[in-house]
């Protein structure tokens, strides 16, 4: 199984020489809170605002960005969960590159979103809005 | 190199580094530090300029 | 290292006096000198730093006009004749091989007034006095041909305030402005000065070494110069750092001198609400980091958690599929489709009958095996999936709850800081209102330099984040050049050596930095464990702090956290600097001897045995050369330090006028 995502790696939009994505991940990763993180992390992020905010766009031209290696297993879950809620059913697993590309989707439209007038400390406070209201759905009396 | 000189804690962040090539060098360049230490001036980039001819040599394509 | 003897010759009151500490035994580092007040105990002291250092730091008020030479033997001399002041000092290395550091100087004495210093000529020109070391190689005795060099190796001058010093002056050490020397004395310690060099050398050669090539136009030496401009830029910003920090330590040290006036006034409604004042400025600081630990602490917890939270449906979507898999049969797979292509392949059958293609039986698997998805293989990879899923379904609410209690801590210290913040304008508002004018004149001061401290602060903290993507810009296009450099072959070499150079600087840079925090940890530690268990009112002080600037701050263990240290008393000041001072060099690993002079005048007959018991432990690694009065040298201190003393020596004096007086060294007993 696992090897059938050894190979693999995370596309990103190709873009053009001035506006791409790659350019945006550099320049979140020089930006709190995202200061030290890996790319993987940043990816989440972005597929997770992407997820938020329900669209999912194709990219048009791609280049690798994160290899498989460089992905830890908490992202490797969610990757999947994301993969399997969005196809709806389990048989997508046997389609690495469908999971992947699920992923990539929702993290290419995240990546713009991200950026638009983007400010760490807004993003700390939507994913904890995000945890606030997870919470209420899940037990609603249970919430402070 | 009268290794005993330089102090303990340096040396052994020193010992412990993997790359080789930059430990060598490292050591070299702070052992010439403590040489001249109160120098009034050295010729530094002379000095430096050699270590790194000297370390780059060594293990070439490490 | 440990020193043998001192021998003075002509030195001041002292015409032949030979300091004999013999060779230190194991156990017994301590040297006691005991003189009476004026006997001569500080130009000893001066002797010794005047031999090393060319620097006499202690000479009492009103005797700075006396030559160095003994004016007795002056006196007696003919005019024109000269008299050679000399002081020898012989340490012993490591290796408890010999050292002769011997510095002298030529008085001439004149028919009238004071006398002249005779200069030596040397190839350096000439000299005021002249300082020979010589030492033992191997079975003969060498003389140094670059004496200065090799003293300042062997102790370097900025630490001459670390290893002799006046126990009078012992207080001087806390205030602000001393931090920088206590930093400077810990980055000589631990040669860390040394490393600060390497990398300063490392970045220079780097830059020679790029500015040597003549590149080609072009690509090549846009990045070049690119690179150049942004190391200035970064050079620039971390020049423009440290002033303003030196900027904000002056305006401090006025902050500092400014409050201190005011809590001299002899109101006492002043004196009783700046105090109070300066125990909430001190426990809004603290406020104030708790804030944003909390703060540092929420983001982490949110931006690992957020997304999950957000993720949350999909994941419990995604689990729903697995439920009803296994509500339906499907998981765990009765069979693999892997097991059932393998025995059509085969041909054989589990029971091991065969399976001949075309037959009933083999139709029967084969129908089987086209009914099977892909969950059969990836029924392994489903569970696990579902099983860290359900796990971190679980731990949310954990989160979530870790999440909550933060808030409200947070909130706690948000609205303490308000509270202690309106008090503070309070407190502040009552003291511009003191009715006298020299009390608002400072406060209106006070006022402004605290101002101008905030706006400092606040400057370098700006000033650093704009820093810190200078340099991620840096690293950046120093990345792209040594690709660019790379493409051409000629270059290859030099590439390589930018490459190491790099290394080397980032490396080096990371050790340093790792040093200086640990150090600064284990100095900390260690006079916060000297001091704690030396102090006697050790209920009263719960902590001792070293701040990343060396600022020494003592607290004590009550709600208002305050610094202490201004108001300590004497005899406890004294404890902190002798505790700071034994931290200092256990943690620097240094062998250096230390000399203090009357390290327990200030300290009251109670605490001085208390101290006098435990101070031969300190430093234990060093030579530790006392000079004590007698009142501080009492039979009772002699009994409690007698294990670690090795050599007791006296000096004894005699007036001989108002201004002169000739001391020689006696045994004690």
């Amino acid at each position: 199984m696992r090897r059938k995502y050894e190979k693999m790696r995370l596309f990103i939009e190709k873009g053009t020489k001035e506006d791409n994505a790659r350019n945006k991940y550099k320049y979140l990763s020089t930006r709190f809170p995202f200061r030290g993180k890996e790319n993987i992390d940043i990816f989440v992020i972005a597929m997770v605002k992407g997820v938020k905010g329900k669209r999912r766009s194709e990219l048009k031209g791609r280049e690798g960005f994160i290899r498989f290696n460089s992905i830890d297993q908490k992202s490797m879950n969610l990757i999947k969960g994301l993969a399997v809620s969005e196809a709806g059913s389990l048989t997508v697993l046997s389609d690495p590159e469908k999971v992947f590309q699920i992923a990539e989707e929702y993290a290419n439209t995240g990546i713009h979103l991200l950026l638009e007038e983007f400010r760490g400390k807004d993003l700390v406070g939507e994913m904890e809005d995000a945890m606030i209201d997870t919470q209420k759905r899940r037990a609603p009396l249970k919430t402070e | 190199m009268k290794k005993k000189r330089i102090n303990e804690r340096i040396r052994e962040k020193l010992d412990k580094m993997k790359d080789l090539q930059v430990r060598n060098l490292l050591y070299d360049a702070f052992w010439q530090e403590y040489l001249n230490r109160g120098a009034k001036t050295w010729q530094y980039k002379k000095k430096y300029e050699y270590l790194v001819d000297k370390h780059s040599a060594d293990m070439e394509g490490s | 290292m440990f020193i043998e003897y001192i021998h003075l010759k002509n030195y001041r009151q002292y015409k032949e006096a030979k300091f004999n500490f013999g060779n230190k035994k194991k156990g017994k580092h301590i040297v006691i000198i005991e003189g009476g007040n004026g006997s001569g105990k500080t130009n000893l002291m001066n002797a010794v730093t005047w031999c090393i250092f060319s620097e006499e730091r202690h000479i009492k008020k009103g005797k700075e006009g006396l030559p160095r030479v003994n004016l007795d033997m002056l006196h007696s001399a003919k005019t024109n004749s000269i008299v050679e002041v000399s002081v020898e000092l012989c340490i012993r290395d490591e290796e408890k091989k010999p050292i002769y550091i011997t510095r002298t100087q030529r008085f001439q004495k004149k028919s009238k007034g004071k006398p002249e210093i005779i200069p030596y000529v040397s190839e350096y020109g000439k000299l005021e006095s002249r300082l020979t070391v010589q030492y033992q190689e191997e079975k003969d005795i060498v003389t140094d041909m670059n004496p200065s060099r090799f003293v300042e190796q062997l102790i370097p001058r900025k630490l001459s305030d670390y290893f002799f010093f006046d126990g009078e002056k012992l207080q001087d050490y806390f205030e602000t402005e001393s931090t920088d020397r206590i930093k400077e004395a810990v980055l000589n310690l631990s040669q860390s000065e040394l490393l600060m060099l390497v990398v300063t050398h490392l970045r220079r050669t780097k830059k020679t070494l790029r500015d040597k090539h003549k590149v080609p136009t072009g690509e090549l030496r846009q990045l070049r110069k690119r690179v150049e401009n942004q190391e200035a830029q970064v050079d620039e910003t971390r020049e423009v750092i440290e002033k303003l920090r030196k900027d904000k330590k002056k305006a401090e040290v006025e902050l500092e001198e400014i409050s201190a006036k005011i809590a001299l006034t002899n109101v006492e409604s002043v004196k009783r609400l700046h105090k109070e004042r300066q125990g909430v400025e001190s426990f809004i600081e603290q406020l104030s980091t708790t804030r944003d630990d909390l703060e540092q602490d929420i983001s982490e917890l949110v931006m690992e958690w957020g997304p999950i939270a957000v993720l949350m449906e999909p994941i419990e979507t995604a689990r729903q599929f697995v439920a009803e898999a296994e509500s339906g049969g499907q998981l765990p797979p009765p069979y693999k489709k892997n097991l059932l292509d393998s025995l059509l392949k085969n041909e054989e059958c589990l029971c091991e009958r065969k399976l001949k293609p075309g037959t009933s039986p083999y139709n029967s698997v084969k129908v089987k095996r086209d009914s099977c998805d892909s969950m059969t293989d990836d029924s392994e990879e489903i569970s696990r999936l579902d099983a860290e899923l359900r796990g971190v379904s679980d731990r949310f609410p954990r989160e979530y709850k870790r999440l909550v209690q933060h808030k409200r801590r947070l909130k706690e210290s948000k609205d303490s800081l308000e509270k202690q913040n309106e008090k503070l304008e309070e407190l502040t508002t009552l003291l511009g209102e003191v009715d006298i004018e020299k009390v608002q004149v400072l406060e209106k001061a006070r006022g402004e330099a605290k101002q101008l401290v905030d706006n400092m602060a606040e400057q370098i903290g700006l000033t650093r984040s704009r820093l810190q993507r200078y340099e991620d810009d840096l690293k950046e296009i120093q990345k792209q050049f040594k690709i660019a450099l790379r493409k051409d072959e000629k270059f290859q070499q030099m590439a390589d050596q930018l490459d190491i150079l790099e290394r080397s600087e980032k490396h080096a840079e990371r050790i340093l930095e790792e040093i200086l925090g640990e150090i600064r940890e284990e100095v900390c530690s260690e006079t916060r464990d000297h001091f704690l268990s030396l102090v006697w009112k050790s209920s009263s002080f719960k902590d001792v702090n070293l701040s990343d600037d060396y600022e020494v701050s003592v607290s004590m263990g009550s709600s208002i956290y305050s610094n202490v240290v201004g108001s300590l008393s004497a005899g406890e000041t004294q404890v902190l600097a002798l505790s700071f001072m034994a931290a200092l060099n256990t943690v620097a690993k240094a062998g250096v001897p230390i000399m203090i002079d009357t390290p327990l005048s200030r300290i009251s007959k109670e605490p001085r045995a208390l101290i006098a018991e435990k101070l031969p432990s300190y430093l234990k690694g060093n030579q530790l050369i006392l000079l004590m009065t007698d009142t501080e040298y009492t039979d009772n201190v002699r009994d409690l330090m007698s294990k670690a003393v090795g050599t007791e020596l006296r000096i004894d004096y005699r007036e001989i006028s108002e201004d002169e007086s000739e001391s020689w060294v006696v045994d004690y007993a």
